[in-house]
C-alpha cells in the first residue's frame, strides 16, 4: 500500500516538475520583453521616454506605404513611438472586439463607415472637441462635405475622421486589348453585349468581375439602381420605400442579365476580387476589363515590373469608364465612401499622443497616401492632388474620378444595415446562379428590410 | 487480493483521478469558461462590442432554428461529415494494407501522401482556387486539351460543384492522416496471423476482411468520430476558397457563426448556433462510444 | 507473407496516380512562389522582415505544447483506458466534443482567461491552448491504442508487485510509444500551422509565432508593392521547416512504429 503512494507521489512531482521545467525553460527570451509592449509598462518608463502607440488597421495594408508612414511620423514626433499593425479586415475586426473587451486595444484604429462605424460606437473617442480647439467651430468645411455627413453620427459628434475617399461603381478597360478588335470604351449595357460576345468570340474575357466577393457585387448593383433611380434606391435602403418597386426590380434583372448573357466572365461567382481577378487585370495585363473602383488607380504609380509594364509601357492605354445601365443616355452616378476612417479608442491611456498621430495622419499622412501611392482621392478640400510620377494617362483617368467624385455621386458605398446588407448579398449570388426570378428577389429583400432595425 | 481491493477501493478510485487530473486542470481553466460563455451569450442580444447587452430569452434559439440559412449548414455539415470520412477511411486503409504489406516504394509513398496535411489551408485554399477557375483554371484546361470539353465545369461557381470541390480537398488533404492512423494500427497485427491465414489458403483479400479490417475496429471509430466532428467544425476550407457560397451552397456551422459575428455583429445567435452545435456533437460522439462500447462489452462477455 | 505479381502490380497502378494527385498542387505551390521574379519572392520576404524571432516563438510554443501535450495526455489515454474511476464516461464525453468547438467561438473568452493569469503577449498565452486542445483531439486515439494493448500485460505485471503508476512508466508508455510519436508529429503540425490565436494573443508583430507572417503579404487592398507570388513564397517559408521535420521524422516515427509493434 505505501509503497504505491510513495510510487505515485513520485509520479506526480515528476509530471509537476514536467510542468514546471517548461515553465521556466522555455519562456526565457519571450517573458521579459513583451512586457513593453503592453500598456502597464508605459508609465513605468518615466517621462523622457518615448510614448508608444499602437495603431491596427486593414487599410493601408503592410509594405512601402505603411513603412514611409511610419518613418515621417516618428520624425516630425520624436516623442512618440507609433507601431503599426496591420489585419486582413475581418481579422481586424475580431481583434479589436477581443482587445477592446479586454482593455488593451490598440490606440488608434481604422475604421469602416457603414456597420463597423456604428457597432464601435462604445469605444471610439468623440473627436468634435479635438477638432474644435485645433481648427475652430468651422473645422468641418475644410472636409469633403459628403464624407463629413457620412461620419456625423446621430448625435451630431463626429468619431471618426477621414484619411481618404474612395469611389465605387468605375470599370477599367485595358485599350490595349480592346483595340486589338476595334472596341471603344462601352458607354452602355448595349455596348457592353456586343463587346463582350466580340471578346468572347476571339477567347478573351468580357468585363471581368470577382463574384465571390460580396462587395463588389455590392457596388455593382448599386450602380446599376442608382442609375435607374438614385433617389428611390435610398429610400429602399433607409425603408422609407419598397425593393419592389419595379424600377428596384430592373435594377436585379440587369444585374442578373449581366450573368446569363456572357457580360460577364464564365464562373464569376467562384472567383474573388484580389487577388484572382486584379492580378488578371493589374499584373498580368491579359483581361480586357474589369469592374473595381477608384482606388484601382494607384496601380499606376505601383513599382513592381509586372504591374509597371501593363500601366507605364508605351503602348500602355486604360481607360476608367462609368456605365448606362438602362440606356437613358446618362452615365451611372458613383458610390461614395470613407475608406478609411480613424478613430481613436476611448480606453487608450494615451489619447494626447493618438490625436497627436490622427491629426497627423489626415494631414501629412494622407498627403503620402494619395499623393505617393494614390491608395485614395483626398478627403481634405484644401488638400492639392499633384501624385508624384504619374503618367498622363493616370491622370487623366484620375482626372474623370474627381470629376464624378465632384458632380456625379449618388450617395453612400457602405449602408450601416448588415442584415439587410447580408440578405442583398445573398439575394444578389442567388440571381446569378439563376435560380430565382429578379421578382422574388426583390421580396425577399423587402421582407428583410421590413425586419430591420434601423 | 481481494480483501486488499476491499479495503483501499475508494483511495485507488481517487489515485486513479490523479492520471486525469492534469488533462482535467487544462480543460477547466482553459476551455469549460469558453462553453459557458457561449452558453450565457446565447440568451443575449448583443453585438459583441458594447458595453450593454439585453437579456433576451430564447429568442436567439428561435431566429436561428428559424433561419433557412441554417437548413443549408446542417444539410452541409451531414454531405462533409459522410463525404469526406468515409472516402478518406476507404483510401487511408487500402494504402495502408499495401505498405503494410511492403509493396516496393512503400516508405516513399506514405512521406509522399502525408505531405498535404501539413500544409496550412490559406496556401492550399490559394492553388486550388487556381486549379478550380472556370476559364483558366488547370483542371479546366487539362480537361480542354485532352478534348472532354463536356466535363468542364465551372467548379466553384456553381453550388453543387462547389460543394464537390469542398469535399475533394478536403479528402485530397486528410487521406494522409487516415492512412497513417490506419497503418500504426496496423502494426499492432502480429505477422503471425498472417502467416497462419496465408497457410490456410487465404490471399490478401481475405486476410484484409478477415484479420486486418475487424482488428482495426478502434481505428475505424476514432476515424469516424474525428470526421464527424471535423465535419462540424470545418471552416478553413470554405473560408478560403468559396467563402460559404455561392449563396450559401457550402456554408457549414463554422463559417455561418463568423459571419453572424463578424459581417452581421450577431454575437448572441453565433453563441446560440455554437450551443447547438456543441449539443449535436456531444450526441454524436455518446451515441457511437456507446455502439463502440456495447459491442465490447459483448466481446468480453463472449470470452 | 509474399505477394503475388497481381497483387504488386495493382498496387503500384493504385499507388502511382495517387502520387500524381497528391503531389500536384504541391509541385504548383512551389512553382507558384518562384512565378515572375525567381527566388527574388524569397528574398523580398526576408528582406522586408527579420523572421527570427517569428521563428524562434513558434519553436518555442511548439516545444512548449509537444512537452505539455505528451506529458498529460499519455497519462490521461492511460486512466481512461486500463483505470476505473467515478463518471469516466460523462468526462471522456465532454473532452471529445470540446474539441469541436471552432477557435473564433472561443477565442473571445479564451483571452479574458489568458489576461486574468497574465500570459498574454507571450508564449504561454499560446502554449497551453494549444496543449488543451490537442490533448483532447489526440486523447481517444491513444485510449484506443492503449485499449489495443493487451490486459495480460497489466496483469502480469500486478503479479510482480508493481503499482499502478510503476505499471505505467515502466511497461504501459514504452509500449505505447510509437501512438505516441504519432500525436506528437500531428500536434507539432497543428501548432506550428495556427494562426488566428497566434495572431490575437500577442500584440507585438515581430514576436508573433511564423504561421502569422504569410498574412501579412496577404493583399487584400491596393498599393502595398506585394504580389500573389510572395504570398505563395512567405507560406513556403513558413511551411518548410515542418516539411523538412516531417521527411526525417518520419523515417523514425516508422523505426518507433515497428519497435513498438506487439510481436505476436
Amino acid at each position: 500500500m505505501k509503497k504505491r503512494y510513495v510510487c505515485s507521489f513520485i509520479a506526480v512531482s515528476a509530471a509537476a516538475a514536467l510542468f514546471a521545467g517548461c515553465g521556466t525553460a522555455s519562456p526565457g527570451t519571450e517573458a521579459g520583453t513583451p512586457e513593453t509592449t503592453s500598456e502597464q509598462a508605459v508609465p513605468e518608463q518615466g517621462a523622457s521616454e518615448k510614448t508608444v502607440i499602437r495603431f491596427q488597421t486593414w487599410n493601408p495594408g503592410e509594405g512601402d506605404p505603411a513603412k514611409d508612414l511610419e518613418a515621417a511620423f516618428e520624425e516630425a514626433h520624436p516623442d512618440i513611438d507609433v507601431q503599426f499593425v496591420y489585419m486582413p479586415y475581418t481579422d481586424h475586426v475580431e481583434k479589436l472586439k477581443v482587445d477592446l473587451a479586454a482593455g488593451d486595444a490598440a490606440d488608434v484604429y481604422g475604421v469602416q463607415t457603414g456597420a463597423m462605424y456604428k457597432e464601435f460606437r462604445d469605444f471610439e473617442e468623440d473627436l468634435t472637441p479635438y477638432m474644435q480647439k485645433e481648427y475652430g467651430e468651422d473645422w468641418t468645411s475644410a472636409f469633403n462635405e459628403y464624407a463629413m455627413t457620412l461620419l456625423k453620427a446621430e448625435d451630431g459628434k463626429y468619431y471618426g475622421l477621414p484619411l481618404g475617399l474612395t469611389y465605387s461603381g468605375t470599370a477599367w478597360a485595358n485599350m490595349k486589348i480592346m483595340d486589338k478588335y476595334g472596341l471603344g470604351v462601352p458607354a452602355s449595357y448595349d455596348d457592353l453585349l456586343k463587346a463582350s460576345a466580340v471578346l468572347r468570340e476571339n477567347g478573351e474575357y468580357p468585363l471581368a468581375i470577382g463574384a465571390k466577393d460580396d462587395w463588389i457585387n455590392i457596388d455593382t448593383f448599386f450602380n446599376i439602381a442608382t442609375d435607374i433611380n438614385s433617389e428611390k434606391f435610398y429610400a429602399a435602403l433607409e425603408g422609407q420605400a419598397s425593393f419592389t418597386d419595379p424600377e428596384i426590380v430592373q435594377a436585379l434583372q440587369i444585374w442578373q442579365s449581366c450573368f446569363t448573357e456572357g457580360i460577364f466572365q464564365d464562373g464569376a461567382l467562384g472567383v474573388g476580387m484580389y487577388n484572382d481577378t486584379t492580378d488578371m487585370y493589374q499584373k498580368e495585363g491579359s483581361i480586357p476589363m474589369i469592374l473595381n473602383g477608384s482606388w484601382a488607380c494607384g496601380a499606376f504609380t505601383e513599382k513592381d515590373e509586372q504591374t509597371y509594364a501593363v500601366y507605364n509601357s508605351e503602348d500602355s492605354h486604360h481607360e476608367v469608364f462609368l456605365i448606362d445601365w438602362n440606356g437613358d443616355g446618362k452615365r451611372a452616378p458613383v458610390g461614395e465612401a470613407v475608406d478609411v476612417s480613424l478613430a481613436i479608442n476611448s480606453q487608450s491611456p494615451n489619447k494626447d499622443a493618438a490625436w497627436s498621430f490622427v491629426d497627423w495622419m489626415i494631414h501629412d499622412g494622407a498627403e503620402i497616401l494619395v499623393n505617393k501611392y494614390l491608395a485614395y482621392c483626398p478627403a481634405r478640400t484644401d488638400m492639392k492632388l499633384n501624385v508624384e510620377g504619374l503618367s498622363e494617362n493616370g491622370q487623366a483617368c484620375l482626372d474623370y474620378i474627381v470629376e464624378n467624385g465632384a458632380t456625379n455621386v449618388a450617395g453612400y458605398r457602405e449602408m450601416a444595415y448588415p442584415e439587410l446588407k447580408e440578405e442583398i448579398q445573398t439575394e444578389l449570388k442567388e440571381l446569378a446562379i439563376g435560380d430565382i426570378t429578379p421578382e422574388a428577389a426583390a421580396e425577399a429583400i423587402e421582407a428583410a428590410s421590413r425586419a430591420q432595425e434601423r | 487480493m481481494k480483501k486488499r481491493e476491499s479495503a483501499g477501493k475508494r483511495m485507488e478510485t481517487l489515485t486513479n483521478y490523479l492520471f486525469i487530473l492534469p488533462l482535467l486542470i487544462l480543460f477547466l481553466t482553459f476551455f469549460a469558461y469558453p462553453i459557458l460563455y457561449n452558453f450565457i451569450i446565447s440568451f443575449y442580444d448583443w453585438n459583441g462590442i458594447s458595453v450593454t447587452k439585453s437579456f433576451a430569452g430564447l429568442a436567439n434559439y428561435r431566429t436561428v432554428m428559424s433561419d433557412r440559412v441554417m437548413k443549408a449548414v446542417l444539410k452541409n455539415f451531414v454531405i462533409i461529415a459522410l463525404g469526406t470520412t468515409l472516402p478518406q477511411a476507404f483510401f487511408g486503409i487500402i494504402f495502408a494494407s499495401f505498405f503494410r504489406r511492403h509493396i516496393r516504394f512503400a516508405g516513399f509513398y506514405r512521406i509522399a501522401f502525408y505531405l498535404p496535411a501539413i500544409c496550412t489551408v490559406t496556401i492550399v485554399g490559394n492553388v486550388f482556387s487556381k486549379i478550380f477557375e472556370t476559364n483558366r483554371g488547370y483542371l479546366n484546361v487539362m480537361l480542354r486539351s485532352a478534348h472532354l470539353d463536356f466535363l468542364c465545369q465551372p467548379w466553384l461557381a456553381a453550388p453543387h460543384t462547389a460543394l464537390l470541390c469542398i469535399l475533394f480537398v478536403n479528402i485530397w488533404q486528410w487521406t494522409g492522416y487516415s492512412m497513417l492512423m490506419y497503418y500504426a494500427g496496423m502494426l499492432n497485427i502480429p505477422d503471425d496471423l498472417y502467416e497462419a491465414a496465408a497457410i490456410d489458403g487465404a490471399g490478401p483479400v481475405q486476410q484484409f476482411r478477415h484479420i486486418t479490417f475487424p482488428l482495426l475496429r478502434g481505428t475505424h471509430y476514432t476515424l469516424v468520430i474525428l470526421g464527424v466532428l471535423g465535419a462540424l467544425k470545418c471552416f478553413d476550407l470554405p473560408y478560403v476558397l468559396t467563402d460559404g457560397g455561392p449563396a450559401h451552397a457550402t456554408e457549414t456551422f463554422s463559417t455561418y457563426i463568423y459571419t453572424k459575428s463578424f459581417n452581421t455583429f450577431k454575437q448572441g445567435q453565433a453563441s446560440a448556433i455554437v450551443v447547438l452545435m456543441f449539443m449535436i456533437a456531444m450526441a454524436i460522439t455518446v451515441i457511437q462510444l456507446k455502439m463502440y462500447y456495447k459491442e465490447d462489452r459483448d466481446k468480453e462477455l463472449a470470452e | 507473407m509474399k505477394n503475388s505479381l497481381l497483387y504488386r502490380c495493382l498496387a503500384q497502378l493504385v499507388c502511382i496516380p495517387a502520387l500524381v494527385v497528391f503531389l500536384y498542387p504541391l509541385a504548383l505551390m512551389i512553382q507558384k512562389s518562384f512565378g515572375v521574379n525567381g527566388i527574388a519572392n524569397y528574398r523580398l520576404v526576408f528582406d522586408y522582415y527579420d523572421l527570427r524571432p517569428n521563428f524562434a516563438t513558434s519553436l518555442i510554443v511548439v516545444g512548449g505544447t509537444l512537452v505539455v501535450m505528451a506529458a498529460v495526455v499519455s497519462m490521461a489515454a492511460y486512466a481512461f483506458s486500463k483505470l476505473q474511476f467515478p463518471f469516466k464516461k460523462g468526462i471522456y464525453y465532454l473532452l471529445l466534443t470540446a474539441m469541436m468547438i471552432p477557435t473564433s467561438a472561443v477565442i473571445f473568452p479564451l483571452y479574458q482567461i489568458v489576461r486574468v493569469f497574465r500570459l498574454n503577449n507571450t508564449g504561454f498565452s499560446l502554449i497551453f491552448p494549444y496543449a488543451t486542445g490537442s490533448c483532447c483531439f489526440n486523447l481517444m486515439f491513444l485510449k484506443n491504442y492503449y485499449d489495443a494493448l493487451p490486459n495480460e500485460l497489466l496483469d502480469s505485471a500486478r503479479i510482480d508487485g508493481a503499482g499502478k503508476w510503476k505499471t505505467f512508466l515502466l511497461i504501459m508508455l514504452p509500449i505505447a510509444k510509437p501512438g505516441l510519436v504519432f500525436a506528437l508529429m500531428q500536434t507539432f503540425l497543428s501548432s506550428w500551422n495556427e494562426l488566428q490565436m497566434g495572431m490575437i494573443f500577442i500584440n507585438d508583430t515581430s514576436r508573433q509565432p511564423l504561421s502569422v507572417v504569410p498574412l501579412r503579404f496577404a493583399q487584400t487592398t491596393s498599393a502595398t508593392g506585394f504580389t500573389v507570388n510572395h504570398l505563395f513564397a512567405a507560406c513556403i517559408i513558413c511551411l518548410l521547416p515542418i516539411g523538412i521535420f516531417y521527411v526525417f521524422a518520419s523515417r523514425y516515427m516508422v523505426e518507433g512504429l515497428t519497435q513498438g509493434a506487439v510481436k505476436g
